[in-house]
Parts: structure tokens; C-alpha cells; sequence
């Protein structure tokens, strides 16, 4: 077999790959940081290469520049020697928020019921320690809590290291299928060691004194971590290994502790509405409500959650990255640069941006997306199609191989474009027909909605008159909503320090049912109709006052 | 014992659009107040309306039964236009001009534009006059039209949702009908009239394509789709209460079997009267489900649905069309 060598620029890694394996498997082996977030099947335009020295296959070159052909290393195959450049930014931008929750007592704070101190774990000493964890497919959080007297004591939060291979769920469930099972399970092990750490570190604790961990997260997400095979729960019909996994063991997953320190994880109610729904649909008080609740968790997937103590509806609709800044294309998270507001005078054409950090425009988080398609919409310079009209002001106006867009910089180069326009609106359509379709599965007698719950990455940074405004959600009074931050994180919290907070998530989730849209053949109906701005029947927008 | 009918009184109805100005005998379809064929309980002012349609340029796929009637005028539009009339008794003229397709003739808007000026000439009914389909050439071809026959009252043939701006703009200046088409989707129906209207296209001067299938071809799909736009047009809908046309021609002799020759098909029976027999069927049933304006290939159908409408409304009063 013949070997080459591959060189890394400007890092000076390299490493020895055999022939025909792709740049993307050299830069594993040399530890070269690249990202794949389409799990390597050249869709994401993340591992873009330059090639500084050696020939790659011509029909892997995508382009040339000053010369040097570029092209993508998870397609690229090695016939010789190489020395490449990574152009894209690899690492992952640093979380903004801490949160900010140190200090506080989760069950005075989040209990939606009076809830007693009863750790789920035994503890005795002064010292004792609990972890409370969220998974998610994006972001992980985690919160130290003293168990003796429930107050945080530290917290962190890290982005999924599983991203650098797939950005989303369902290609990480088809890595784990390819044979990456461990070692997706270990690097977000891994990262959930090293913020154990950090948040002892920072809150002087000793993490030899955690005595167990209560952890919610996506299904896929749980599987991953706990080893289990995620390849049931992207089939059809639905088959995951399980729903609620016994506790396991913190030093089988690498996780510091007095042994046995267990992990506990919150049970799921379907595939793909997960431990993180049923723990924050228990945190926003679902299983003690007098009436009719809505919960809707907004991320890459939207999941709702429609009911009341009695019984409740559980779906969840693929909303796309948009809500993320994903697939959108000057798109980007929450970070400083990012647009995340708008406001156009109408009379003036004059439009001023909101950028987190303020200074340059780097591009658009999610509720800076919406909040613009809003204001583009209200100015008259979108269509309810979401496509420019001529009200735009031409400085405004840009035009690229992409189509017609509205430029965000002065120099255009960041802009949105109409079929980024499109991405968010099939993503709230998604999310509205989901809602409107449970709403529908209840029927004609159907009690009307006394409150909704928004959770998910945006938090309170929603702008909520904006997602009322391009019809994301139902069109109630504004009083009727509220925000819980991570629902998910709080509800692991809450299980953490209290038995009878858990018991009654698993008894909640019990009487939850799970509905497939896929299933319902009204939802393609609804989902068409929810396409446009605010709605093709804006009257539909409020729920369970009509027919 | 005897029935008692509960008429159902509707909180809506369809606008009535009138079809042709200036120098057209105008046709006014639409105004009915009840489900379609239902004059026990509703008032049908107008009664559905039959085009013939005839090509710019030979139409080599047409079916050898669809061209027998019009032999010796196919690719000479006011030629079969004064056929279409005078022997056919067909109400209106769809003029296609398929050959304005860059891959089919390639002709130019002028030419179009010459065309329809002949038929204009020709007879005095309205015009519907069908692009070559969405696209720029469309939008140029439809353009040009309209100007040429500016004031005419033309129904152009047709905006869909991705592709609306020119033809709305065009229909309003130069004073046409717009046929708003849609991909049997009654959501996609609305959103396009909802987008004609922000573009300023008066709501009484639409028609809605909802997309048809020929028999066998998905025809119970359009069939409830129609059923659908009709119901919600009568609950009071404002934007989807405009009178439908349906292309029943063109899709029916699409079908295998009504196209196939009694040489490839020896079984199926005469091609003549199966043809005819499917673009019937197919046009009956869209009128069951509120079609107002059909567009049709061969005068036997026309001649045949006429009888079937006098069963249905009665027969028509002596100079007037009204059904009741």
C-alpha cells in the first residue's frame, strides 16, 4: 500500500494517509482542526481546502484562486503528496452567556410547584455535589448544584463537539450507524467532562464530591451519550432502543464522581420528542395545569407540546436550521456582528440594524431573522410571499447569483436574500402547522389555550410581536406567552433535587401522547397554508376560536 | 310523506367576471350563490361557458380525432377562430400560442401579437389567449399581447405565484383579464390572488386555473380541490371567490386513452367517440365541481355538453342566458 503525506497550513500538522483516503481522514490523523457539519458528504461547504502543493483529482477542484485550486477535503481523495490550507473558520465561537444562574436555588426559581429539597441521590455530606446536564443537538449546559442546600454553584456551557461532524440529528444518527458510534459518544462525553471541571473550577468545588447527575437531552442525543443505537429512531415508523434509560453509571461514562455516582435522564415521548421536552414541559407546571397549555420549543426541530394535566399531545416538526442562522446564507449564531433587530421607517426607506456587540455586520442570528422579516413584511418591502417588491429602496437592494436580496452592509457582501427569506418561512410554517395540527387532533370541542410557554435557544431573546408577526406563532394576546430560558436544563435541575419532581415527570410523560405528523394528511394542507405571511388565512393564526 | 328541501343559504358567492370590452360581445361568467349545479337552493345568473381552442401553429400532438374537425385551418388561428363561431357555436376563443415556444417555433411576440390582432378581426367574442408557459418568454410574449389588443378585455393565460409581477402590471395597464394558476393546491390558489391583489389587479377581473388533470389522471384530485376553493369562495372567502376556468381539452386528449388509435388499441373501440368521450367526462365533471369557463378540443363535446346544460338548467330563454 502506498502512503502520502499531508501537510497542513499554517499549522505545520501533518500526518501519513494511504492512498485514496480523503484530506478530510489526513486531518483526523493530524489532529487538524476541520469541520464537516454535514457528517462529510460535501454538502456544508465546511472543509473547503486550498491546495498549496500536489495535484488533486480535477474533478474534485470547485475552484481556482490565484492559481491554487480549492476544493472540499471530505470528497477529496489523496493520489500524492499534498500541503493544504483549511479556509473556513474552524474552531467554534466561544458560547456568549454564561447564563448567569450562579447563586441561585433552582427549586425557589424554577419549581412550578412548591417542591421540597429531596436530592435523587442519597447525600450526607456537607459537600455533596449533583450535576444537572442538557444535551442538546447544538449546545450543552450544565449546572453544579450543592446538594445540602440546592444552590448552583457553577456552571458552564460548551457547543456539541459531534457538530465537527454533523450538524444535525439525523446525520449523526447515520454516523453512528457508519461505525462513529464511539466516538461521537466520547467526545461529547469528553466536552461534558471538561465542563464538570471548569464549573468546579470556577465555583472552588471538588468534583470528587458529585454524587449523581440528572440529564435531559433529545433521544438521539441520549442514545448517543449512553451508547445505545440511535438507528431505530430515524426509521419509520419510529423504533428507538428505548424511551427512559435505567440510570447509568457516571464513571462508565468518564464522568468524575464518588462511584457509584448514578445519571439519571429524563424519559422521552416519542422519537422525536425527547427527555429535554418532557423535562421542560414538567418545568413549565404542565402536569399541575388547570387548563389547556401550549409549549413550544423552538431549534432545528420544533417540538410542541399541547395539553394540560389531564393528558397531552406531543409532536415535532423539522423546522430546518433557520431559527439557528443555519442554511441561511450570511447566517450565523448569536455572536457578536450579528444582526439581531430591526427597524424600518417606512416613509423614509431609512432601515437601522441591531448588531450584538454592536459595531461591523457579520450576518444573522435566527431571532435576528425574524425580527427583519418582520419588519421587511411591515414595511411593504417583502411581499407575503416573502419576495422583494419594488417598495424596497434600490440602495438597499442587491442582486447576486443567488437572486435579489436586501443588503445588510454597506458593501453588500452581507445580505439577505429572498430564498433565505424562504428557508424561514418553511420553518415557520412547519412550526405553525405543527401547532395548528395538534390543535386539530384535538378536535372540535377542543378547550381553548390559556397560556403558551416559548423555550429553545432564542429564550427571551425572541422578539415575540415579530414571531407573532410573520404567523411562527399563534396570534394570542401577548400576555398569554411566556419565556422559560432552557427548559430542558431547568427541568434536569429540578429532577436533580427533588424525587418528586422526577417521579411525576415519568408519570407525566405517561399520559402523553405522541403524534406523528407524518401520520396526519391534514399537515401538508396546513403546512402549505402557513407558507405564507403571516398565514394564506391570517383568521387561522388564532387558534381554538374558530369552526 | 312528502321531503321538505332546506335550501342552504351561503354567506357568499362568486364574482361575476366579464370577459372581453371594446370591440367583444361581452360573456359574463360566475354570480352563482350555491354549490355548483345546485339551482334548487341557489341563483346561477350565468351559466358556464365553452371555448374552443385553436393554435397559432399547427399543433402536431394533437390526437388525429381532436384534428379532424378543424382540417384545413389548424396553424391559421382566424381561420378556425371563424369556425370555432360560426359552425361550432362555441361563446369564446382560446387562442394558444404554443409556438411562441422557444423549442417549438420560436415565434416572436410580434408574431403573436399579429396573430391575435387576426382573430380579433376575425370574430367578436372574447379571447383567451394561453402563453407558451410560465417564464420570461411568457411574460414577453403575453406582454406584447396585451398591448396590441389593449382594451380588448382579453383573459391571459396565466400568472402562477412565482411569476406573477409582469403579467398583474400588464393585465391592469392595458385593461385584461388575469387567469391566476395554481398546482391543484387551494392554499397556493388564495396565495396568488392574495399577491394579484397587494398588486393592485382588480379581484373581478380574475379568473382562477386551479390545474386539472384529465380523467384517470388525477382528475378526483382537482375535482376536490375545486370542491374546496367553491366552499370556502361560498363561506365568504374574498380570494377565492373568483369564477374558475379549466383547460378540460387539452388535459383529456393528453390521455393515453383518448389519444391511442383503434390500430394500437383495437379493443378500446373507436378512437373518434372514445376521444370525445373522455374530454366529456372530464368536462362534466369539473363543471360538477364549479368550473365556469371550459376549454375544449373538439365541437362534438361543446355540442354534446350544451344538451347536457339544457337538462340541467332548463333550456335557455330566448335572448338571454340567464338559468332561472
Amino acid at each position: 500500500m502506498t502512503f502520502h503525506s499531508v501537510r497542513f497550513s499554517p499549522s505545520g500538522k501533518s500526518t501519513q494517509v494511504a492512498e485514496g483516503a480523503t484530506i478530510w481522514q489526513a486531518a483526523q490523523l493530524a489532529g487538524e482542526p476541520l469541520r464537516a457539519e454535514c457528517g462529510g458528504r460535501g454538502a456544508c461547504g465546511r472543509c473547503l481546502v486550498r491546495i498549496l502543493e500536489g495535484q488533486v483529482p480535477e474533478y474534485r477542484v470547485l475552484h481556482r484562486e490565484s492559481g491554487y485550486p480549492h476544493a472540499l477535503a471530505c470528497l477529496t481523495p489523496v493520489h500524492g503528496p499534498l500541503t493544504v490550507q483549511p479556509l473556513m473558520e474552524a474552531q467554534l465561537p466561544k458560547l456568549i452567556s454564561g447564563g448567569g444562574n450562579v447563586g441561585m436555588a433552582p427549586l425557589e426559581a424554577w419549581a412550578p410547584w412548591p417542591l421540597r429539597l429531596d436530592p435523587i441521590v442519597p447525600s450526607g455530606e456537607e459537600g455533596d455535589l449533583g450535576v444537572a446536564a442538557d444535551i442538546g443537538t447544538t449546545t450543552l449546559r450544565l449546572l453544579l448544584i450543592r446538594l445540602s442546600d440546592g444552590v448552583i454553584v457553577g456552571e458552564a456551557g460548551a457547543y456539541n463537539p459531534q457538530i465537527a461532524r454533523g450538524a444535525d440529528v439525523i446525520s449523526r444518527i447515520v454516523l453512528a450507524e457508519r461505525g462513529s458510534a464511539c466516538e461521537l459518544a466520547a467526545s461529547v462525553r469528553g466536552a461534558v467532562a471538561s465542563m464538570i471541571v471548569e464549573a468546579a473550577e470556577a465555583g472552588e468545588a471538588d468534583v470528587a464530591s458529585i454524587r449523581g447527575y440528572a440529564v435531559a437531552g433529545n433521544l438521539a442525543m441520549i442514545h448517543l451519550l449512553l451508547g445505545a443505537d440511535p438507528s431505530g429512531i430515524r426509521r419509520v415508523p419510529s423504533e428507538p432502543a428505548a424511551l427512559a434509560f435505567p440510570p447509568a453509571r457516571a464513571s462508565a461514562l468518564g464522568w468524575p464522581g464518588g462511584d457509584p455516582a448514578p445519571v439519571f435522564t429524563a424519559p422521552a415521548a416519542g422519537g422525536w420528542v425527547g427527555g429535554d421536552i418532557v423535562a421542560g414541559a414538567a418545568r413549565a407546571g404542565f402536569s399541575r395545569s388547570s387548563g389547556t397549555a401550549l409549549y413550544v420549543d423552538l431549534g432545528t426541530n420544533g417540538e410542541i407540546v399541547l395539553g394540560g394535566a389531564e393528558f397531552a399531545l406531543a409532536c415535532a416538526c423539522s423546522a430546518g436550521p433557520a431559527f439557528e442562522g443555519g442554511g441561511i446564507r450570511c447566517g450565523m449564531r448569536a455572536d457578536r456582528g450579528a444582526v439581531d433587530g430591526a427597524a424600518i421607517d417606512a416613509e423614509t426607506g431609512a432601515m437601522q440594524l441591531s448588531v450584538i456587540g454592536g459595531g461591523r455586520v457579520r450576518g444573522v442570528c435566527g431571532s435576528g431573522l425574524i425580527a427583519l422579516a418582520d419588519e421587511l413584511f411591515r414595511a411593504g418591502w417583502i411581499d407575503r410571499a416573502g419576495r422583494l417588491t419594488d417598495r424596497a429602496p434600490a440602495r438597499f437592494r442587491a442582486e447576486g447569483k443567488w437572486g435579489p436580496a436586501i443588503a445588510l452592509s454597506a458593501d453588500g457582501k452581507v445580505a439577505l436574500w429572498e430564498r433565505d427569506l424562504a428557508s424561514l418561512i418553511r420553518a415557520k410554517a412547519a412550526v405553525f402547522a405543527g401547532i395548528r395540527s395538534l390543535a386539530g387532533c384535538l378536535g372540535a370541542g377542543a378547550p381553548a389555550i390559556e397560556r403558551v410557554i416559548v423555550s429553545g435557544n432564542f429564550g427571551r431573546f425572541l422578539n415575540l410581536p415579530a414571531a407573532l408577526g410573520i404567523g411562527l406563532l399563534p396570534g394570542m394576546p401577548l400576555g398569554l406567552y411566556s419565556y422559560v430560558d432552557n427548559g430542558s436544563l431547568e427541568g434536569a435541575a429540578l429532577a436533580l433535587l427533588s424525587r418528586a419532581f422526577f417521579a411525576e415527570m415519568h408519570s407525566y410523560v405517561s399520559r402523553m401522547t405522541y403524534v406523528d405528523l407524518a401520520d396526519l394528511p391534514g399537515y401538508m394542507d396546513e403546512f402549505v397554508a402557513a407558507s405564507f405571511l403571516p398565514h394564506t388565512s391570517p383568521e387561522s393564526l388564532r387558534l381554538g376560536t374558530e369552526e | 310523506m312528502s321531503l321538505e328541501l332546506k335550501p342552504k343559504k351561503w354567506a357568499g358567492a362568486i364574482r361575476a367576471v366579464t370577459l372581453g370590452s371594446g370591440s367583444r360581445k361581452p360573456v359574463t361568467v360566475g354570480g352563482g350563490n350555491g354549490l355548483p349545479l345546485h339551482t334548487f337552493e341557489g341563483v346561477f345568473p350565468h351559466r358556464p361557458a365553452f371555448a374552443l381552442e385553436i393554435t397559432d401553429v399547427d399543433p402536431a400532438r394533437w390526437a388525429e380525432a381532436a384534428r379532424g374537425p378543424w382540417d384545413g385551418v389548424l396553424g391559421s388561428p382566424a381561420a378556425a377562430a371563424r369556425r370555432a363561431l360560426r359552425e361550432f357555436g362555441a361563446d369564446l376563443v382560446m387562442l394558444h400560442l404554443c409556438g411562441t415556444h422557444p423549442d417549438r417555433g420560436n415565434r416572436t411576440p410580434e408574431e403573436a401579437a399579429a396573430d391575435v390582432r387576426a382573430v380579433l378581426d376575425a370574430v367578436d367574442v372574447p379571447l383567451i389567449v394561453k402563453g407558451p408557459g410560465a417564464g420570461p418568454r411568457q411574460n414577453d410574449v403575453l406582454a406584447r399581447v396585451a398591448e396590441e389588443a389593449k382594451g380588448e378585455g382579453l383573459a391571459l393565460h396565466s400568472a402562477c405565484q412565482e411569476d406573477y409581477k409582469t403579467l398583474a402590471a400588464v393585465a391592469v395597464a392595458y385593461g385584461h383579464i388575469l387567469v391566476a394558476e395554481s398546482p391543484i393546491d387551494m392554499n397556493i390558489a388564495k396565495q396568488l390572488n392574495i399577491l394579484l391583489a397587494d398588486a393592485s389587479v382588480d379581484m373581478n377581473r380574475t379568473l382562477i386555473d386551479p390545474l386539472t388533470g384529465g380523467l384517470g389522471y388525477g382528475l378526483e384530485y382537482t375535482y376536490s380541490v375545486m370542491e374546496r376553493i367553491r366552499l370556502a369562495a361560498l363561506g365568504g372567502d374574498a380570494m377565492l371567490n373568483a369564477p374558475m376556468i379549466c383547460l378540460a381539452g387539452e388535459e383529456a386528449w393528453k390521455a393515453k386513452e383518448a389519444k391511442a388509435s383503434s390500430r394500437q388499441e383495437p379493443r378500446w373501440g373507436d378512437e373518434r367517440r372514445r376521444g370525445i368521450h373522455w374530454e366529456l367526462a372530464t368536462a362534466l365533471a369539473l363543471i360538477e365541481a364549479g368550473a365556469e369557463v371550459l376549454v375544449l378540443r373538439h365541437p362534438e363535446t361543446l355540442a354534446r355538453l350544451r344538451t347536457q346544460l339544457d337538462c340541467w338548467f332548463g333550456d335557455p330563454a330566448p335572448g338571454g342566458d340567464s338559468c332561472r
